[in-house]
């Protein structure tokens, strides 16, 4: 049964209860009346929430389902995330990188000089 | 070599992207809070089903009481036993309006789960837009620069022999080389660490600009149509217009018959009694206890509709500024768009939060006087 359809019943069987209610407000019904009118209302009733049920399981099972393009999208978040910080690991290790070359030049900087110093020896 | 080709490689790939256009760190923070604040607070749309399945069940004899569940079975075979046709037919009546209520309780909860999705999705995309990534830099960078420093000052005394060497106007070619060497550093080495920072920085937010581009320009007609659907659910039970009987209406309903007070029914209570049943608002109608709750969640309810919609605006607004150029004059537009949106979501929150609280409170008390 299509949604607009169980709309339009749930709207018929509404106006139904409403008019049963008012019946049974009349005090010249007797009580075997008024007990068929309430057993007649709660069969409305029980139609017009299980068809109310129905609507909803419908209705949440297609918003459910267009959840599933959310969850992709996360999860290339997730890793776009995992992808960032790589970046500042990466940036971490160039630092490393630069770190060991200064070390090298420092260390090619007291060679030369300790040539220089060579140089100046032999020259005396 | 190795590590020279590293380094080269970082530092090109870095001014590759540095003059793409990005977010600014304000824009970066304001996605940020606004997903905070949306995780902050866990809507809870199915609780309008939930209290409309209390106001459906005033209008009949019993409601099972949810605490004591009870076993319906064992009390429909006492009822046969006694050999009372009408009691059988309230318990299979009863076993109805159980299987009824548990659905719509299944229902209250798959509306709930619905968000947890869009809540994950948002969580990752104020994760990504967290400006902890260059807090990081940050610390990477300085960390370069003091170790670039240490080093440096220590060259200067290392080569002081060198220094002699020149004033000695002996070796005088190398000593100078070695001068310059250490100058060549020394002004790189200044540099360096703002470099890596600055550059670091543009790259990393030219990729969280460009993963929350594609994120949110293709979460968007999603969270679009899951937030008009969710709208559309809340309607059927907050607008008095729908005709369609729930919540709503809840004055139209009225006390119960009184006239089934018979001996069966006298019976039927003493039954129920025992089996850990309890008789619902029986010829009460609506308590001002249940009233208070009912308006609460229709307040609720529509407060909660309000904040979605708001959310809904805000993250196409979001959408809309991505899309366009974030620092032009287009994007400026649609992301103010976004702060007001983002704000009005807040303010209605804090309304759902409160009507939350209280109906919240109601119960508790409810729960105390029984």
């Amino acid at each position: 049964m299509a949604g607009s359809e169980r709309i339009k019943i749930m709207k018929v069987l509404t106006k139904i209860i409403d008019e049963i209610d008012e019946l049974r407000e009349n005090e010249d019904y007797d009580y075997p009346a008024k007990k068929n009118l309430n057993q007649c209302r709660q069969k409305l009733w029980i139609m017009h929430q299980s068809i109310l049920s129905a609507e909803l399981d419908e209705r949440i099972a297609i918003t459910k389902a267009k959840t599933k393009s959310l969850a992709k999208i996360a999860q290339d978040l997730k890793a776009a995330d995992e992808r960032l910080n790589g970046v500042a690991e990466k940036i971490s290790q160039a630092a490393k990188a630069v770190d060991k070359l200064v070390e090298m030049t420092k260390k090619s900087v007291e060679l030369a000089a300790t040539v220089a110093k060579l140089a100046t020896t032999l020259k005396t | 070599m190795k590590l020279l080709l590293q380094c080269k490689i970082v530092f090109v790939s870095l001014l590759l992207v540095s003059g793409c256009a990005s977010l600014t760190e304000t824009q970066m923070k304001s996605i940020s809070t606004f997903s905070h604040n949306y995780s902050k607070l866990a809507l809870t749309p199915g609780n309008i089903i939930r209290s409309n399945i209390e106001v459906q069940y005033l209008d009949h004899r019993l409601t099972v009481n949810q605490d004591r569940l009870p076993d319906l079975d064992k009390i429909r075979n006492k009822a046969c036993a006694t050999g009372c046709d009408s009691l059988t037919e309230m318990y299979n009546e009863l076993v109805e309006y159980k299987e009824l209520q548990d659905a719509h309780v299944r229902a209250a909860q798959a509306l709930d789960a619905i968000l947890k999705p869009i809540e994950n999705y948002i969580v990752l995309l104020g994760s990504v837009a967290d400006t902890d990534y260059n807090e990081g830099l940050s610390e990477n960078s300085q960390a370069l620069a003091s170790s670039l420093n240490a080093a440096l000052s220590e060259i200067p005394q290392n080569i002081t022999s060198a220094q002699n060497a020149i004033n000695a106007g002996a070796a005088k070619t190398t000593a100078e080389n070695v001068f310059m060497a250490k100058d060549d550093i020394a002004k790189a080495s200044s540099y360096l660490g703002t470099i890596t920072y600055w550059l670091g920085k543009a790259y990393v937010r030219q990729q969280q600009t460009k993963a929350l581009k594609i994120a949110v320009t293709a979460s968007d007609p999603a969270i679009s149509t899951i937030i008009d659907d969710l709208v559309g659910i809340l309607d059927i039970y907050t607008d008095e217009k729908s005709s369609i009987r729930t919540i709503a209406q809840y004055k139209k309903y009225k006390p119960i018959i009184k006239q089934i007070t018979t001996e069966k029914t006298l019976k039927l209570r003493n039954t129920i009694g025992s089996a850990g049943l309890t008789e619902s608002s029986y010829n009460e109608g609506l308590t001002s206890e249940t009233e208070i709750k009912i308006k609460l969640a229709i307040s609720e309810g529509v407060a909660t509709k309000k904040a979605l919609e708001a959310f809904k605006k805000a993250h196409n607004s979001l959408a809309l500024s991505l899309q366009k150029d974030p620092s032009g004059e287009n994007g400026k537009v649609k992301y103010a768009d976004f702060l007001d949106s983002a704000q009005t979501m807040i303010e209605e929150m804090k309304e759902v939060r409160e009507f939350q609280k209280k109906l919240e409170e109601a119960l508790l008390k409810e729960k105390d006087k029984k």
